[in-house]
């Protein structure tokens, strides 16, 4: 790692203890706005989980899945979370490896994200499963060759490569905060005994430590692709139009850069915001990230324009069909508004400087994550309403898929979920790396752990 | 610490309020359903239709056509949803007039019947009560089936012959036997007689068999007749004969494909997918081996300071 002092160091020169200070004190903080934020989130999750429990009770029959759309909400969901949770991947792995020092001081809010999205991807899968307690038939019974077995296996892996890949950079914080953090509560001092793991900051410890970040960074790579691959072919295995694409797997993880880049722009500006950390997510960090956006933008409208050129021009029935309606039909309205206010315009304002200041870009990025969340429910739902064979006699309203307040409900506790997590998280460990962001900044003693 | 405990207390009340809620949603959805009062001057109506063997037929088919698939095939209301038991001593305690008027009226997902003609619900009525209570004047006869085949120059012919076996073991065609034939199929078994085949007198129906059934490479076929008559218990003869079409061997039915069951699994991908799955999960392991080391380090040298 070569130190990039200029890039990172805008508000002068700091010390170590300054550092350590600034980036340890918002655990101190805890707010009266962020009592009522997680107490918000809970209510919002207890409400999801009592639709949840009359779901789990009446039946899937509570939600709008019927003969035709027989994916809904949930799976739309469990895409934009497969697809949110490659960002760790990303920015921890791909910068990482390409040397990209100034991604440093977000790997960790990408990796909290990371984790926060692919728990509520597990969670969206279960929940769409009328009996979630047959779950286990999947490793135990399912055909090795089916997609969704693969799916299993990949999206638990990468739960737990997530969360190691989250852990082990955080070990020497970890023992920076056992041993300034004394006046925390005892539950939160004790996650510090533990998970610090005795760490003393020997030679040998950096280099068995780094040995190990090394190896996760290069692991997660093919197991992320995978995942967002596998999901893919969830659809692109199928007959169906509009799913039955070659381009599937890397359209997919193309778009799952974009989305997890702009949820990553949102977190960087509230964190900056409310946890005070203007001299270490900087402009800079704003400016560059965004490049990423864009970068990640014009990769996705590559694969968009090839994904429906293609089949646009064949026309073939079908096919055809399908466009009409996603194009000139009735989902003409909600394409084109994702198409345009979460790519077309985001591409075309990031290229302008001011635009990837903190709020501005921010504001940008927040259209971009609901752009990819609508996108995920007009890649999944549309098309089944052109099957290859016609279903019959059935009722007018299954021809058509509006969510019910169950689905809603449960979905806004995911992605409450999602957040508390997230939010819990930031709680307790700092969002920027203190070891690194030292490092990075020139300072390079070895810390040995303060007593 | 005080506020630690507080937000324990708030969960668990949280906690609390949804075992609550789960379990009178649980219970209230177990409990049977609600009695359901019949006006007077219905219960009074008189069943004119006698519950006679053409009576309980009629009422059989009936009920298999449009009830049997909610109130299951005996009538404990194990079908397809969870329906009104129609063999429970509280429902038997009711007159058929009752029952009629229920079945006019409908109830939540128990359907209206009154498009149907009174007779047809009287045999149906009929037909409900003995699933509980056989008529006693109707005592069990047994009978064997044999199938015969008859293949002339143009045309395929089946015989299947119903036997009554008396006590001494002797026995006698039986007329005016229904019999079902079918051909067995992968889900199930397809009929090949018609739905109102009844014995001649000789205890013999004849049935011009179908040119165009799929069999197996050999074009074989497995032949199912059974008996199907309230006076008889069941019997049943099944026989196999190269009467269907030759289904060629496909190339791709017998081939390790992408799509057939794990017995087919192409060798590739079984060994892709474990050596996959095997490896990430063996480096993941290495991995905590070494954060086991880093642990082991700490202690040392917090030792030796
Ligand atoms: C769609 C499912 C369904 C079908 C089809 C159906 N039933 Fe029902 N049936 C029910 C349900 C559910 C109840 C309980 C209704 C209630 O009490 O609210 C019921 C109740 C009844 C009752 C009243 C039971 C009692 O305790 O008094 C009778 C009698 C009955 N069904 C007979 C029939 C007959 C005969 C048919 C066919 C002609 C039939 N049902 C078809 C669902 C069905």
């Amino acid at each position: 790692m070569s130190a990039t002092p200029n890039s990172t160091s805008e508000s002068g020169n700091k010390t170590y203890e300054q550092i350590r200070e600034d980036l340890i004190r918002p655990l101190h903080n805890n707010s009266f706005w962020n009592q009522v934020w997680i107490r918000f989130l809970i209510i919002v999750i207890v409400l999801g989980a009592v639709a949840y429990g009359h779901q789990l009770i009446k039946g899937l029959g509570l939600t709008a899945m019927r003969d035709y759309s027989a994916w809904g909400m949930y799976i739309s969901n469990f895409v934009f979370w497969v697809a949110v949770s490659l960002i760790g991947s990303l920015i921890s792995a791909i910068l990482k490896l390409l040397t990209q020092n100034w991604a440093n001081p977000i790997s960790r809010i990408s990796e909290m994200i990371a984790l926060g999205a692919i728990t509520m991807a597990g969670a969206s899968i279960v929940i769409d499963m009328g009996r979630p307690d047959r779950v286990l038939n999947i490793p135990l019974h399912g055909r090795i060759q089916s997609p969704i077995v693969w799916d299993f296996f990949v999206v638990n892996t990468y739960l737990v490569i997530s969360a190691i890949l989250l852990y082990l950079p955080l070990i020497p914080d970890i023992a920076i905060l056992r041993d300034r953090m004394t006046k925390a509560p005892k539950w939160q001092r004790k996650i510090y005994e533990v998970l610090s793991i005795g760490w003393q900051g020997t030679q040998e410890q950096w280099r068995l430590l780094k040995k190990s970040i090394r190896i996760m960074i290069i692991l997660i790579l093919p197991v992320a692709f995978s995942i967002h691959t596998v999901t893919s072919w969830l659809f692109a295995v199928t007959l169906r139009t509009g799913w039955h694409s070659t381009i599937f797997g890397p359209y997919f993880v193309a778009g799952a850069f974009v989305a997890g880049s702009a949820a990553v722009v949102i977190a960087m500006y509230v964190f900056r915001k409310r946890l005070k950390l203007q001299d270490y997510l900087t402009d800079h960090h704003f400016n560059m990230m965004n490049k990423l956006v864009v970068l990640t933008l014009l990769i996705y409208l590559y694969f968009n324009i090839n994904e429906y050129l293609v089949p646009g021009y064949s026309w073939k029935r079908l096919d055809g069909d399908h466009l009409q309606e996603l194009l000139m039909g009735h989902e003409a309205p909600l394409f084109w508004m994702t198409q345009i206010l979460g790519m077309v315009l985001p591409i075309i304002l990031l290229l302008f400087k001011p635009m990837r200041k903190p709020l501005p870009s921010m504001v940008i990025a927040l259209f971009v994550l609901i752009g990819a969340w609508i996108k995920r429910f007009l890649i999944v739902i549309p098309t089944q309403f052109h099957p290859q064979f016609p279903i019959q006699n059935v009722p007018e309203h299954f021809t058509h898929y509006i969510p019910t307040y169950t689905e809603i409900a449960v979905s806004l506790a995911t992605l409450a979920g999602a957040l508390l997590i997230i939010t819990m998280l930031v709680r307790v460990f700092p969002v920027v790396p203190i070891w690194e962001e030292a490092h990075d900044r020139g300072i390079h003693k070895i810390f040995k752990a303060e007593k | 610490m005080v506020k630690m405990n507080h937000m324990k207390s708030g969960i668990f009340k949280i906690g609390s309020l949804l075992a609550a809620f789960l379990f009178v949603s649980f219970f209230g959805f177990a409990q049977d359903f609600a009695p359901w009062p019949v006006p007077d001057e219905a219960s009074v109506v008189k069943n004119p239709v006698e519950a006679n063997k053409t009576s309980l037929e009629a009422g059989k088919s009936l009920y298999t056509l449009q009830c049997k698939a909610c109130h299951g095939e005996t009538g404990r209301g194990d079908g397809l949803i969870k329906a009104a038991s129609l063999v429970s001593e509280n429902f038997q305690s009711q007159t058929d007039g009752a029952i009629l008027w229920k079945l006019h009226q409908g109830r939540g997902q128990m359907p209206s019947f009154k498009a149907l003609p009174d007779d047809q619900l009287w045999n149906v009525i009929n037909y409900v009560r003995s699933l509980s209570k056989k008529p006693e004047d109707i005592i069990m006869k047994n009978a064997v089936v044999s199938l015969f085949f008859n293949e002339k120059a143009e045309q395929k012919e089946l015989t299947a012959k119903v036997e009554q076996v008396n006590d001494n073991g002797e026995k006698l065609p039986a007329q005016g036997i229904k019999v079902n034939v079918g051909v067995q199929k992968y889900f199930g078994i397809l009929p090949i007689s018609s739905t109102s085949n009844y014995t001649s007198e000789n205890g013999e129906i004849n049935i011009v068999f179908p040119n165009n059934i799929i069999g197996d490479e050999n074009g074989e076929l497995t032949i199912i007749a059974s008996v199907d008559d309230m006076e008889f218990n069941p019997a049943r003869v099944s026989e196999n004969i190269s009467w269907g079409q030759i289904n060629p061997k496909d190339y791709w039915s017998e081939r390790r494909a992408l799509w057939k069951n794990n017995d087919y699994i192409p060798l590739w991908l079984l060994i892709s997918f474990t050596v996959g799955a095997i490896s990430v999960w063996l480096v993941i392991m290495y991995v905590a081996l070494l954060v086991r080391k880093i642990k082991i380090e700490g202690d040392k040298s917090g030792l030796s300071d």
